[in-house]
């Protein structure tokens, strides 16, 4: 190799070539998550596949006795999918050492509706968490002053719109040293047109910060005995980072198999590799304190 | 159905990228065994968490950071399961007595190692770069500087615009 020259190592590099039996591990692989994956996913189909069919029953007798409300299911992409979620606006910036894109969703009324008071409500909480990060961003720069370099990039997804809730998941990265993943999620439930909160899950009064707290670092050691790639702050020498409790209003979401999902942002209970967390809660460890109509099971 | 589509243009980029994937993961493990089974344990954490990729335009990002953090993950259990760190070295470097490009990145920090792979040899952005390592881009241009310094590389004048 002639020395000094990246050109002849990158050729080099190149020459190695993976054996042709990799091609059928990867599929292999691939194959295996898949069906892990739809293993866990069935039940859930199956009940999505209830509802639809109850859906389309009703729809078939409305659309045949009323051709405005025919032209309005036109506009409907989804069964299920009854509410709108838009851009509220974006906040973008972009400098020498700093950037920004943060969108922010809100719910949309349908045309000639007006939102419900929960709807507002939950726009607002919305709001009010993308402009704390806005803030926070803006905090920074003016901090750094021209000196090293901060991101942040904020973009939201709708993960549930069914005819019980409506979840709205934000997902944001700061890039600042190392990049930092954090997650919220707001939930409106359909029947009450009111927010849906952690609490809200559970018996009035019943201890449910403790219960979690417990059964997500009984599910933290699991993963961790399974998987030696995982680590979390738990059961350590060196106690300083230690997971304790969750929070009363730790973000969360209900998995189509109705179980409770607990999400951690990047570093809260878990070194950074592992990025944000999500510990699956076993319903048998919140049967006792599930509220009568939680949505869990 | 989403979901399952995202798994699917996952499976595709897999397939796609193994050769680059397998490279990356031959830097760290240095023999083909290891690589191959650093590159198929890859796929299926790419596949098996895919809910964690928000974004289409993410995939790649998200296969290169996965092969990395596994690599790192089962390098670091290869270290720990021979009895010292000499003798991991000495069990690969009887492998490969031949010095080539790979023997040369053997010198640098894994992390250097990394960002200059996936620059010079990989074509990708500096802010993808970031992105794949989770560290800003100041800190991925310091590595590259300090890759190349160790290689004692002369940069023709074209790449030269590249970084600075």
């Amino acid at each position: 190799m002639r020395k000094g020259s990246m050109e002849e190592m990158k050729k080099e590099y190149m020459q190695y070539t993976a054996p042709d039996e990799l091609k059928d591990r990867i599929a292999a692989a691939v194959e295996r998550a898949e069906n892990e994956k739809k293993k866990k996913r069935t039940a859930g189909i199956i009940r999505n596949i209830g509802i639809a069919v109850a859906a389309a029953f009703v729809f078939t007798i409305t659309v045949n006795t009323n051709s405005a409300v025919a032209y309005a299911l036109e506009k409907i992409p989804v069964i299920g999918a009854i509410t709108r979620i838009v851009t509220l606006r974006t906040y973008t910036d972009q400098g020498e050492n700093h950037e920004a894109q943060v969108a922010i969703p809100k719910i949309q009324p349908e045309e000639g509706e007006s939102l419900t008071e929960g709807e507002k409500q939950m726009n607002q909480q919305m709001e009010d968490y993308m402009s704390e990060i806005i803030n926070q961003y803006e905090r920074d720069i003016s901090e750094l002053g021209g000196e090293g370099y901060e991101a942040v990039d904020s973009v939201y997804s709708t993960i549930r719109d069914d005819d019980e809730l409506l979840s709205v998941r934000i997902d944001t990265t700061f890039a600042r040293g190392g990049a930092e993943n954090l997650v919220k999620i707001y939930h409106l439930e359909k029947a009450s047109g009111n927010i849906l909160a952690l609490k809200d899950l559970f018996q009035d009064g019943s201890d449910y910060v403790t219960v979690l707290s417990e059964a997500v670092k009984e599910e933290m050691r699991s993963e961790m005995k399974q998987d030696d790639s995982k680590t979390y702050f738990i059961d350590q020498e060196d106690m300083e980072d230690e997971f304790q409790s969750i929070k009363e209003d730790q973000t969360f979401y209900i998995s189509e198999e109705g179980e409770l999902v607990l999400i951690f942002d990047e570093y809260e209970v878990a070194p950074g590799y592992m990025g944000a967390v999500e510990i699956t809660v076993p319903y048998s460890a919140v049967e006792s304190i599930a509220a009568e109509n939680s949505y869990l099971k | 159905v989403r979901r399952e589509k995202l798994d699917e243009k996952i499976s595709e980029k897999l397939l796609q990228n193994y050769d680059k994937l397998y490279r990356l993961a031959y830097s760290y493990a240095r023999n083909e065994q290891d690589a191959m089974d650093i590159v198929q344990e890859s796929a299926y954490k790419a596949i098996k968490y895919s809910n964690q990729v928000r974004e289409e335009q993410y995939i790649e990002t998200w296969i290169y950071k996965i092969t990395i953090n596994t690599a790192i993950t089962y390098i670091n259990k290869a270290k720990k399961e021979s009895i010292g760190m000499e003798e991991y070295q000495l069990e690969y470097e009887e492998q490969y007595m031949d010095f080539d490009v790979m023997d040369s990145l053997k010198k640098l920090e894994e992390e250097d190692r990394t960002v200059l792979i996936l620059r010079y040899f990989e074509d990708r952005k500096l802010s993808e770069i970031a992105k794949i390592t989770g560290e800003n881009v100041n800190t991925v241009k310091s590595r590259l500087y300090r890759a190349l310094k160790k290689l004692k590389i002369e940069l023709e004048p074209e790449n030269r615009e590249v970084i600075v």
